[in-house]
């Protein structure tokens, strides 16, 4: 069975390229526009990992994440964080990668793949 | 470009950066600045990287002041700690100009505003306008000078032509 992804992101060109890359393939991919519309989503799916972007308007990712019981979440950050920060970021639960903007989408998807398999 | 030479001739300046060399750049304005009390606002990276990028660039810390507005909205973070204000987000305006107007009060010779362009993810061309007016006029009652940078990009023309219109100068690095 196809592994369902959610991409949250504010902007659109970022949803719609993962999201058309995760696609072909073979994943399932939900978008949401924010971390509002991501737990309202998340009423009806769950995913196997939610790609989060990590600075977005709404309701702060540092609210989000805690909503969010037994998923995995990979933050997306265009926001440049300390070596010591990243570590403690991803030593929350939940939390399995953090992958820094721009990103390579190769790379996306490799890590991707290496967290919930192909 | 002597930065230090630009803003002894304009007060207010607005400075486009190509996003190749943006991060060197300003750096390299804040060390030539440093020797004197810096108010540098951040709305792209957190502090804690700040403090890295400072270290691994020799820049003195101890006449730099930042005004963190990431940090909060990763973290639990507190108000304030040495050397650095937390703001809740890049969104939080109001908050933003208390805080910046907390810093320059206290006798604050440069104002580093990094960047614009982040702040256009969040906010429209008006706010932004009308937010750099006010951040603009903090600084020059506190004999204070203001550099706002934005990356250089299309999509920011607009906001570059309305911001442009209240600061003594723009200077364009991509030219």
């Amino acid at each position: 069975m196809a592994k369902t992804i959610m991409v949250v992101d504010d902007e659109p060109d970022i949803r719609d390229s993962v999201k058309t890359v995760l696609v072909k393939n073979g994943y399932k991919v939900i978008t949401a526009v924010n971390g509002d519309d991501c737990l309202v989503k998340l009423k009806s799916a769950k995913p196997d990992l939610i790609l989060l972007d990590i600075m977005m308007p709404g309701t702060p990712v540092r609210d989000v994440v805690p909503k969010i019981k037994g998923i995995k979440i990979a933050y997306l950050s265009v926001v440049r964080t300390g070596e010591a920060e990243k570590e403690a970021l991803l030593k929350e639960k939940n939390i399995v990668d953090f992958i820094q903007k721009p990103f390579d989408i190769n790379d996306l998807l490799k890590r991707v793949k290496k967290i919930v398999g192909a | 470009m002597d930065i230090k030479k630009e803003l002894s001739k304009s007060q207010v300046m607005l400075v486009i950066v190509p996003a190749s060399g943006y991060d060197k750049v300003v750096i390299k304005h804040l060390k030539a600045l440093s020797s004197k009390p810096v108010c540098y606002v951040s709305l792209s990276k957190t502090y804690e990287s700040l403090k890295e990028s400072f270290k691994k660039n020799k820049i003195k810390t101890g006449n730099v002041v930042v005004i963190d507005a990431i940090s909060k909205s990763i973290r639990k973070m507190p108000d304030q700690t040495d050397g650095c204000y937390y703001v809740s987000s890049p969104n939080s305006l109001t908050e933003l100009e208390i805080a910046v107007l907390k810093v320059l009060r206290h006798g604050f010779e440069y104002l580093i505003f990094d960047s614009l362009s982040t702040m256009m993810f969040y906010q429209k061309n008006a706010p932004v306008a009308k937010f750099v007016a006010a951040l603009s006029n903090n600084a020059r009652q506190n004999n204070a000078k203001a550099l706002f940078y934005t990356v250089k990009s299309a999509e920011q023309s607009q906001m570059v032509s309305d911001v442009g219109t209240l600061v003594d100068k723009v200077i364009d690095l991509g030219k």
